[in-house]
């Protein structure tokens, strides 16, 4: 073994300190199947649970036929990021009403949710990034939705896929 | 009633790194850390000029080497922490079924692995089984877990 293995008195400080525990959740049941993982075997008194929510916003898009861009306006964007704060706090209310003592925070993004979660998971110093195993726009049959695949491929945070009870 | 947790131990710094994250995160008074190292037994081999069959004793030997491998974790772990209920589960066979198997067996809640183990090479970010077991691990969550010092360099 190549590592330096650390002391017994480091591993206890460290094991003893908060967690933050960054779960996504995107108003899905497999986002919602995360946050109830999470809940029921990471979170511990002293933690903190951070739930995101990153969603697409409107972008430009050009009508083929006749080379007219169309750009979303200022109330479409906002209606749009209306909708995702609503998603993120009916999470919130979700968490509170399983854990009522949970100490908790909401981070809402706009962008793609595959860097969004690892830029967040860095930014935090995540302990653990609980995701679910497909998202809103699911395609069943797949085995692995696209976010889940790509963050095991580039997160170095530990990752946990956790997959709905329902479907198992 | 304590929870199963699945911990893949296969002696490289990853799998350690991944009992160490258990312990600090998912464990709890009570549960059962299930150390379990999966191996393939030896397989006969055909070439130009040659044919190997592994003898019984050839297997014997092979089977003795791995349940040396899973006591040096058992002895690892209990200095990461001694107090715990730790199970050293050696299984014939191919990991990536064997491990999602057991797993459903026990009940478990939950199977921690490295992101690569001792045959992968160095620079796969996540190992044949890693992916396996997270892509087909249909009702057990999966936690893959980086090295420490690997995370910095990159």
């Amino acid at each position: 073994m190549t590592t330096p293995r650390k002391t017994k008195e480091d591993l206890l400080s460290i094991w003893a300190r908060p967690k933050n525990i960054l779960v996504a959740v995107d108003g899905s049941k497999y986002g919602d199947a995360a946050m109830d993982w999470a809940i029921e075997n990471l979170c511990g008194e002293a933690d903190i649970l951070h739930l995101v929510y990153c969603y697409t916003p409107m972008e430009e898009f050009v009508d083929l036929e006749d080379g007219i861009v169309f750009s979303p306006s200022q109330k479409d964007q906002e209606a749009l990021r209306a909708k995702a704060e609503a998603v993120l706090r009916d999470a919130v209310v979700r968490c509170v009403g399983e854990e009522p003592h949970i100490k908790h925070e909401q981070h809402l993004l706009a962008g793609d949710p595959r860097m969004c979660i690892s830029e967040l998971a860095d930014k935090i110093n995540a302990d653990a990034v609980v995701v679910g195993c497909r998202g809103r726009g699911a395609i069943t049959r797949a085995v692995l939705g696209s976010v889940s695949t790509w963050l095991s491929h580039h997160l170095t945070k530990p990752l946990v896929i956790v997959r709905p009870q329902d479907e198992q | 009633m304590g929870k199963a947790i699945v911990v893949g131990a296969d002696i490289s710094d990853q799998s350690h790194e991944a009992l160490k994250w258990t312990l600090a995160n998912m464990y709890q008074d009570g549960d059962i850390i299930h150390l379990v190292h999966c191996f393939r037994p030896l397989q006969p081999a055909v070439g130009p000029h040659y044919s190997y069959v592994p003898t019984e004793e050839e297997q014997a030997n092979w089977r003795r080497q791995q349940a040396k491998v899973l006591e040096e974790n058992m002895v690892e772990a209990k200095k990461l922490k001694a107090d715990v209920h730790y199970k050293s589960v050696l299984i014939a066979g191919d990991p990536r079924d064997e491990i999602i198997a057991y797993g459903e067996k026990e009940g478990a809640v939950a199977i921690v692995v490295g992101n690569r183990g001792r045959g992968a090479l160095k620079r796969a970010f996540l190992g044949s089984v890693s992916s396996y077991l997270v892509h087909h691990s249909q009702n057990i969550p999966v936690v893959v877990v980086h090295c420490k010092h690997e995370e910095e360099s990159k």
